[in-house]
């Protein structure tokens, strides 16, 4: 039987385009000392470090051994995680596994990104095949948007409604201290008049790109009650993956494989049947406005073509039955390593009801969820209990 | 056989550029005012060169400030036996060397001079030479020259 395990902590920065006042190692070390004294708890407390990073998007390979000083990893068991956008989440996962197994006790998980020094879009490029996309269409605005418009004609939704999300992560984004994008009085009609980076996806209806990171300080059962009063319990925990070549996979954002599979297998062994109804708060990876959109019927938060329904009617606002992203999400911070640990966080904060201005009210099961481009998809719920 | 195997020939550009962050900074203007400076938590032994913000053995800020005198002991060298377009004022033949310069506990990577090959060797006591035109980068040193 795994033992049980809890974040007993968080640590962020405020996550902005360019972080030009502190080299990558300065940036992760204010993440991780954040956490630490949110623990209360010195370096010499931790066991092992989990550190999470998309290479090369700063621009060059391996920056975990030029910051090891920074994140703590001297001396220390420690392990890198790659997995793309899901980084964030798989880190928080492998911390998890390891406090689970009986491993370790205490562990530091670390997801960080300072994309303003390298470059986003040739690091994804190479994703893509290098015969039939790379050369084409591979980097993420052009895939989005072919992606998005297959789904806006499965399920119907329009402009309007993505604009609606696109009002809604931004606006949220405003009660979030660390949030990148803070806009309080945007409109869904400046998000219509924004232009289009590639049809059907506006400029407003897309992420930034942040530099931030994120640290989580997670341990089991003893250890977490004496350091949190009130630890967010890690209930259940999936990963579940697809392959990348999107010739195979054409409906991709309306038919999302791996999001559908995490989701189910996280739910399942949480008794979870009716999300909305059952989760207090969800923490979700939308990269578009068209993402989120496709995220509610792949979450199962309504059923197939419904997802414009869901936002006109409020469901997932602030006050409504399944707040979504009331961080601002990734439409307000995207600093790629660090973002689905962000997502963590977040829902951790919430069960831990520290999240201030953002905090749902009596939150009690929560939903965060790591994306890397439909290729793979990473899912945890965590509990007061 | 082999003009059978076809070879697809993509070459990746990847734009970079970087933030030293404050303690850097302040190791890059002191090489312009050609001054070697190191740093350390205050009260500990340890002292950085290049200069950390943080020490992650401690895990304390590391701002206690040092100048190093400049002179220090050649702890390791390669000798290139060609010339290097990078470093023309190396010469025809490149050799490298690493420095633990006094009152420092790391060391810095750079050109190494000697009057005479015998005199290199580890061990070997080094000093710094200064470029006279200097612009707060690491070539702001020439070098450092074997004394003999």
């Amino acid at each position: 039987m795994p033992r049980k395990v809890a974040i007993v902590a968080t640590g962020q920065t405020k996550h902005v385009a360019k972080r030009t006042d502190v080299n990558l190692r300065e940036l992760i070390t204010e993440a991780v000392t954040r956490a630490l004294d949110d623990a209360g708890l010195r370096m010499q407390d931790i066991d092992a470090v989990m550190l999470g990073n998309m290479e090369p998007f700063e621009g060059f390979l391996l920056p975990e051994l030029w910051s090891v000083e920074g994140w703590g990893g001297l001396g220390k068991p420690a392990m890198k995680f790659n997995t793309g956008g899901t980084v964030g989440a798989s880190t928080a996962i492998a911390a998890y596994y390891f406090a689970a197994s009986g491993m370790y006790d205490t562990i530091l998980a670390v997801g960080f990104e300072k994309q303003s020094e390298g470059h986003t879009q040739t690091a994804i490029t190479t994703v893509g095949d290098p015969l039939w996309e790379r050369t084409m269409m591979a980097g993420a605005i052009g895939n989005f948007a072919v992606m998005a418009s297959t789904y806006v004609h499965e399920s119907g939704v329009t402009e309007e409604h993505a604009a609606k999300i696109a009002v809604k992560s931004r606006r949220n984004a405003c009660n979030n201290e660390y949030a990148h994008l803070q806009m309080p009085n945007l409109t869904v009609e400046e998000v219509l008049a924004s232009p289009y980076l590639a049809y059907p996806v506006r400029r407003l209806d897309f992420c930034p790109q942040s530099d931030g990171a994120c640290a989580l300080v997670l341990a089991e059962e003893s250890k977490a009650k004496k350091l949190a009063r009130q630890p967010a319990w890690i209930k259940a925990v999936a990963t579940a993956h697809d392959q990348q070549y999107m010739g195979d996979s054409p409906k991709r954002l309306a038919d999302m494989r791996s999001q559908r599979a995490a989701s189910q297998r996280v739910y399942k062994a949480c008794g979870i049947s009716d999300p909305v109804k059952d989760l207090d708060v969800a923490e979700i990876y939308e990269v578009a406005t068209y993402a989120e959109l496709a995220m509610y019927e792949n979450l199962g938060f309504c059923q197939p073509g419904q997802a414009g329904k869901l936002i006109d009617q409020g469901v997932t606002t602030m006050d409504g039955a399944l707040p979504v992203n009331p961080s601002g999400g990734v439409l307000a911070t995207n600093c790629i390593g660090a973002t689905a640990m962000i997502r963590v966080a977040e829902a951790a904060l919430q069960i831990m009801g520290r999240a201030g201005k953002r905090q749902i009210p009596n939150a009690r099961l929560a939903l965060a969820t790591g994306y890397g481009g439909n290729a793979w998809t990473d899912a945890l719920i965590l509990a007061r209990e | 056989m082999s003009e059978a195997h076809w070879i697809v020939k993509q070459k990746i550009d990847i734009p970079f550029q970087y933030t030293p962050g404050p303690a850097l900074l302040r190791f890059l203007e002191g090489l312009r005012g050609a001054q070697l400076l190191a740093s350390g938590v205050p009260g500990e032994a340890r002292k950085t060169i290049p200069p950390l913000s943080f020490c992650g053995r401690a895990w304390k800020p590391a701002d206690e400030w040092t100048e190093l005198p400049g002179t220090g002991v050649l702890e390791s060298f390669a000798v290139v036996p060609r010339a290097m377009a990078e470093l023309p004022e190396a010469g025809a033949r490149v050799v490298f060397g690493l420095v633990k310069l006094d009152g420092a506990e790391t060391r810095l990577v750079h050109l190494v001079r000697a009057a005479q090959d015998a005199d290199l060797r580890v061990g070997a006591r080094v000093k710094v030479l200064w470029n006279p035109a200097r612009s707060a980068a690491i070539r702001d040193i020439a070098g450092f020259e074997v004394i003999t």
